[in-house]
C-alpha cells in the first residue's frame, strides 16, 4: 500500500502541490432483506479504489478511480493537480492547512465479533424468526434486514501519515404493518434499533423478537387509537427518539462548514452564525452538547479522520450556551479570526471516489447528574398534566438554516397528571430551535442513556451519506406545539 | 481509461458467465465517467474527476438467489464476484417469488448519451463558475453552486442470452445567490443529456434575479393560500407520490393512499383533475431515460395517469402474474413527464386576487403514507400576489399537504420544461408545468432564508 501511495503523494509533488493526500479504501457492504416467510435477496457489496487530493496554489483537485495500479494511481494525481489549476481563476483566498503532526498508525473498531463472520443461515433464520413472531402477533406484513458495513481504509500524506483503519457497522432492523380492509387504515411501526459501531454482539444482545412482537401489538393498538388534540403540550422523548431531534436541530447547525456558506446550494446555511459564537443561549442551562469522534459504539467513530487528524471529544453546548463548531483542518487556518484553533476531526468521506469535506461527528446530549439516582420516563412525567410520549422515530423535516422543524414518532401516548395514558395516533410537533431546546426542563438520567442514529446522512455536492450516532437520556419539553397529522382525501 | 464500448462490454459480460456455475446467471456492468466543480463564498470549494467501474452479478440456483458487486474487473476480481454470489445463493432459504431470467428482449433505439458531454473538461466548468460568481458579486450577492457531468452505460447480460447495453450522459448545473444582508435567496438550476439542450447562463439569470427580489421579506400568517408553483415544485411534490403510491403490490395489499380509492381506480374514474396526464416516455427529445431496467426488461411509453384516471402501476414480474389480477409488468417510471398548459406565469399571476407564488420546496418527507401527505418548507423565493401583481417577498412557510390534492385543484397550468428536484442535480427525469392551484396548506412560519 505505502508503495503505491507513495506513487501519487510523488506525482502530485511533480505537479506542483504543496499538500496531497490518497485513500486506498475497500468497502464491504453486506445486506440480507426479508419480507413474512421469505428471504428476499442476499447482497455482498465490495468496493475497493483510490482517491487522490491535492492542494496547488492553495487550490483544491480531486481525482479517484477504481482500477488500482501505479500508472493510474499517477495519471489520476494529474488529473487531480489540472482540475485544482483550472479552478485557479475561482479562488479568492487560498486554503491553508494547519501544521498536524506526521502519523504511522493503525486503527480498528473494538469488536467482538465482526458481521461478515456471521453465516448467512443465521441471519436468514433470525430475519425469519423475527418476522413469525411480529406476523403471530397480528402484524399483515414485516419486513426486516441486516446491514452490515465494513470500510477498509488507508490513508498517506505529504504530511509524512501513513494510517490503516477498519471500522466496522451493523444495524439489524424491521418494520411491521398492519392493514384494516374494512377502514382501509394502515400503519406502520418501525424497530427501535440503532445502526451502531460495533460488531454482530449488538444484534445478539438486542431483544429483536420480543420487540417485533410488541411493534405489532403496537401497531394494531394504533389503529384504533385516539387522534391526538392539536395544540401546546408537554412532550417527554425517549433517546430512541431524541437522537433525530438532537442530530437536525445541534448536529447540522453547529456545522461550521454550512455556518460559513458552503452549503448553501444544498443543504443550506445556519441560524448559528460565527458572531453567535461563545455569545447564543441555545437552549436551556440543562443543555450540555459534546461532539466526539471517539464515543464507544458511535457510527462515527473512527481513529483518525480524512484529514489525517486524531480524532477527539469537544463541547458544542455547555450549559446551555453555544461554545465550539464541529471543524476540519483547513477551516483552522482559513478560519482563524473565529477563534476555533483546536483540530476537531470531522473530515469524512463516504467512498474512495468521494472527496472528503467536513461531516458530523457523534454529537451527543449529556444525561443529567443525578448523583446515582434512576431518573427515567415516570420521574420526568410526574409533573406533567398534558403531555404526549413518543418513542421512536419518524417523520422529519427542517428549513435550511435549522430553525423551524418538525419530527413524528413510531409509537405515541397521551400522559395526563403524570400518568402514562392511552395511544395516540396522527401526532407531529413542529417548533423553533431556540425556542424547543430554551424548553427544556428535566433530563433523565445516565442509567437510561442510549445511542440512535443513522447509516446514511445525506449532505454535499455530489451527495454523500455520513454515519452518525446521538447519544441522550430521556428529556421533558414545556408547552411544545403538537399538530393533528390526520387527513382525508 | 476509455469509456467501456459496446464489444469491451460484451468481452466482460462473457468472461463473468463463463465463470458461473450457477444454472442462471444475471451480470450488470455500470462504468461511470464523471466530474465536477463546487464553488461556494464566491469562490472555488472542490473539484473532481472520477472513472469507475461497477459489476454486479446475481446468481440462482431453482429459488435461491444471492448478489455480489465489485468494482475492479481483472479475471481475479471477476471470479471472485462470481464465486461470492453463488456461495451467498447456495446458502440462502428458497424464496417463492425468485423469476427465471427472462431470454433476449427488443428495446427502444435510445437517444440519452451526447458525445459532447464526455468531453467536458474542468475548464469548462470553471467557466460556468466564474461568470455565477462575477455576477453574483457585480449585484452584491454571494454565490454557491455545482457544475456536475457524467457519462455511463448500462449494461445487463444473462445465461439466457441476454444482452443490453446503452449509453447515458448528463449535464447539471445549480446555483444559490444569497444577499451579504442574508435577507434574501435565489436558486437556478437545470439538467440536459446534451450540451445543445443546457444553458447555464438562463440558470444564473433566475437564481440572481429571485435573490435580489427576494430580500426584507415581510411575515405573512401561515394558512390556505391560492399558490403558483414552480414546475420544480410541482415535479417535486407529483414524484414524492409515486414512490410507494403507484405500486401494484402495495395497492393490493392496502398500503398505498390509492388502496382506499379502489373502487374509483378500477371503475376508471377520475382520482386527479382532468388536466393531469403524467407518462412515461424514454425517448422524449428533451428529456430521455433508459430504454432498460435493470434486469433487462424494456421501458417503453407508458402513461399512469390519463385526465386524471389512474392508468398503470408499476409491477414487477412476479407480482404481474401472482397479485390481485393479472397485469403487464411495469418498471418504475423511469422518467416523468406531465403534459402542459399554455397559461404563462404573468398569466396566471395576474388573474390571482390573492395568493402566494413558490420558487422552490425543500426538505420534504412524508407524514402520512395513507393519505400521502408530505411535509416540506419553501425556498429561494416566496412572494405574495395581490389583485393580480406581485406586491412583496414575504418569509417562508412550512407547508403539510398532499399532491393528490394539489392535482385536484389546478386551476391554471404552464408549459412544461426540463427541471431537477430539491435534492438532486444529475439524474432527474422530469419535465414539469407551473401549476396555480387552490387551498394549498402553509402550516407554520420558518425564519430561514
Amino acid at each position: 500500500m505505502k508503495e503505491l501511495a507513495d506513487v501519487a503523494l510523488d506525482a502530485a509533488r511533480g505537479k506542483g502541490a504543496s499538500y496531497a493526500d490518497i485513500r486506498i479504501n475497500r468497502y464491504r457492504r453486506q445486506f440480507i432483506l426479508s419480507r413474512e416467510d421469505r428471504i428476499q435477496n442476499t447482497v455482498s457489496l465490495d468496493a475497493f479504489g483510490f482517491g487522490v487530493r491535492v492542494l496547488v496554489d492553495g487550490v483544491w483537485g480531486f481525482a479517484a478511480g477504481s482500477k488500482v495500479d501505479k500508472d493510474t494511481i499517477a495519471r489520476m494525481a494529474g488529473v487531480a493537480a489540472d482540475t485544482a489549476k483550472a479552478n485557479r481563476i475561482l479562488q479568492k483566498e487560498p486554503v491553508i492547512l494547519v501544521p498536524v503532526p506526521a502519523v504511522v498508525d493503525t486503527w480498528q473498531t473494538p469488536i467482538t465479533k465482526s458481521p461478515f463472520r456471521i453465516p448467512m443461515k443465521t441471519k436468514a433464520d433470525l430475519l425469519l424468526a423475527i418476522n413469525a413472531a411480529a406476523m403471530k402477533a397480528g402484524a399483515t406484513f414485516v419486513n426486516s434486514g441486516i446491514f452490515a458495513v465494513e470500510e477498509d481504509k488507508y490513508f498517506a500524506s505529504t504530511d509524512g501519515s501513513y494510517i490503516s483503519q477498519l471500522l466496522t457497522r451493523v444495524w439489524p432492523n424491521f418494520n411491521v404493518t398492519v392493514v384494516d380492509r374494512a377502514s382501509g387504515k394502515f400503519d406502520t411501526r418501525a424497530a427501535l434499533t440503532t445502526p451502531i459501531g460495533t460488531g454482530w454482539e449488538y444484534v445478539e444482545s438486542y431483544p429483536l423478537i420480543e420487540e417485533a412482537k410488541l411493534a405489532a401489538e403496537q401497531c394494531k393498538e394504533k389503529q384504533g387509537a385516539k387522534s391526538v388534540t392539536a395544540g401546546k403540550k408537554d412532550l417527554v422523548l425517549s433517546p430512541e427518539h431524541l437522537w433525530l431531534t438532537i442530530h437536525e436541530s445541534i448536529g447540522h447547525p453547529t456545522e461550521l462548514d454550512r455556518a460559513l456558506g458552503y452549503e448553501a446550494n444544498f443543504a443550506g446555511t445556519s441560524f448559528v452564525t460565527p458572531d453567535k459564537l461563545g455569545k447564543l443561549q441555545y437552549g436551556s442551562s440543562l443543555l450540555n452538547v459534546v461532539g466526539d469522534r471517539t464515543q464507544k459504539n458511535g457510527l462515527a467513530t473512527c481513529g483518525y479522520d480524512d484529514d489525517g487528524v486524531k480524532t477527539t471529544g469537544f463541547d458544542i453546548v455547555k450549559d446551555g450556551k453555544f461554545v465550539g463548531y464541529q471543524t476540519i483542518r483547513e477551516q483552522n487556518g482559513k478560519f482563524k479570526a473565529l477563534g476555533e484553533t483546536a483540530l476537531k476531526a470531522c473530515c469524512y468521506a463516504d467512498n474512495y471516489s468521494s472527496v472528503p469535506f467536513q461531516r458530523m461527528p457523534n454529537v451527543s446530549m449529556k444525561p443529567h447528574d443525578w448523583g446515582g439516582k434512576k431518573v427515567g420516563f415516570e420521574e420526568l412525567a410526574a409533573d406533567v398534566k398534558d403531555g404526549v410520549l413518543i418513542e421512536g422515530a419518524g417523520s422529519f423535516s427542517i428549513d435550511q438554516q435549522r430553525y423551524n422543524f418538525q419530527f413524528g414518532g413510531q409509537v405515541f401516548y397521551e400522559i395526563k397528571n403524570g400518568k402514562k395514558g392511552a395511544m395516540l395516533r396522527d401526532v407531529a410537533y413542529q417548533g423553533k430551535t431556540p425556542e424547543f431546546w430554551a424548553s427544556l426542563d428535566m433530563i433523565g438520567s445516565d442509567h437510561f442513556y442510549k445511542l440512535g442514529g443513522s447509516f446514511n446522512d445525506g449532505k454535499g455536492q455530489p451527495g454523500q451519506a455520513n454515519a452518525v450516532s446521538h447519544g441522550s437520556s430521556w428529556c421533558r419539553f414545556r408547552g411544545v406545539n403538537v399538530i393533528n397529522t390526520g387527513r382525508k382525501i | 481509461m476509455s469509456f467501456l464500448s459496446e464489444s469491451e462490454a460484451r468481452q466482460i459480460t462473457e468472461k463473468v458467465l463463463s465463470y458461473a456455475k450457477a444454472p442462471a446467471t444475471v451480470v450488470t456492468l455500470n462504468p461511470v465517467r464523471a466530474g465536477n466543480t463546487r464553488f461556494s463564498r464566491n469562490e472555488a470549494q472542490t473539484s473532481g474527476a472520477t472513472e469507475t467501474m461497477n459489476v454486479g452479478v446475481q446468481s440462482i440456483y431453482g429459488l435461491k438467489k444471492g448478489a455480489s458487486t465489485t468494482d475492479q474487473y481483472d479475471d481475479r476480481s471477476l471470479l471472485e464476484c462470481v464465486q461470492r454470489a453463488e456461495e451467498l445463493a447456495r446458502f440462502a432459504p428458497d424464496d417463492k417469488e425468485t423469476m427465471p431470467v427472462l431470454g433476449p428482449q427488443k428495446y427502444l433505439m435510445g437517444n440519452a448519451y451526447s458525445p459532447d458531454v464526455e468531453a467536458i473538461t474542468p475548464e469548462w466548468r470553471a467557466k460556468i463558475a466564474a461568470d455565477a460568481i462575477e455576477k453574483s458579486r457585480a449585484k452584491g450577492l454571494v454565490a454557491a453552486g455545482f457544475v456536475e457531468h457524467q457519462a455511463t452505460a448500462n449494461v445487463v447480460a444473462n445465461s439466457k442470452g441476454l444482452f443490453a447495453y446503452e449509453k447515458e450522459s448528463g449535464v447539471a448545473y445549480s446555483l444559490t445567490a444569497r444577499s451579504t444582508d442574508e435577507t434574501g435567496s435565489g436558486w437556478g438550476g437545470g439538467t440536459a443529456n446534451r450540451l445543445a439542450d443546457f444553458d447555464a447562463g438562463s440558470m444564473t439569470a433566475r437564481a440572481l434575479d429571485l435573490a435580489v427580489r427576494s430580500q426584507k421579506p415581510v411575515a405573512l400568517e401561515p394558512g390556505n393560500y391560492t399558490t403558483i408553483l414552480s414546475p420544480e415544485c410541482v415535479a417535486d411534490l407529483t414524484l414524492t407520490m409515486f414512490f410507494g403510491g403507484f405500486n401494484a403490490r402495495n395497492y393490493d395489499e392496502g398500503r398505498s393512499f390509492l388502496s382506499q380509492l379502489s373502487k374509483q381506480v378500477e371503475g376508471g374514474e377520475k382520482i386527479f383533475g382532468e388536466k393531469v396526464t403524467i407518462y412515461t416516455d424514454p425517448q422524449h427529445p428533451e428529456n430521455p431515460s433508459n430504454v432498460f431496467d435493470g434486469e433487462g426488461f424494456p421501458i417503453k411509453k407508458t402513461e399512469w395517469i390519463t385526465e386524471g384516471v389512474v392508468k398503470t402501476m408499476a409491477c414487477n414480474r412476479y407480482w404481474a402474474e401472482n397479485g390481485k389480477k393479472k397485469r403487464e409488468p411495469q418498471p418504475f417510471p423511469a422518467n416523468g413527464i406531465m403534459v402542459g398548459g399554455k397559461t404563462s406565469i404573468d398569466e396566471m399571476v395576474a388573474s390571482t386576487k390573492r395568493g402566494l407564488i413558490v420558487a422552490r420546496l425543500w426538505y420534504i418527507r412524508p407524514l402520512d403514507p395513507q393519505t400521502c401527505l408530505f411535509t416540506g418548507l419553501t425556498r429561494d423565493g416566496l412572494f405574495l400576489i395581490e389583485n393580480g401583481k406581485i406586491t412583496k417577498p414575504v418569509k417562508n412557510f412550512r407547508w403539510n399537504e398532499t399532491p393528490v390534492k394539489m392535482l385536484r385543484n389546478i386551476e391554471a397550468m404552464g408549459p412544461s420544461r426540463r427541471v431537477i428536484t430539491s435534492e438532486q442535480d444529475l439524474g432527474s427525469n422530469l419535465f414539469f408545468p407551473a401549476l396555480k392551484v387552490t387551498d394549498f396548506t402553509f402550516a407554520s412560519l420558518s425564519d430561514a432564508v
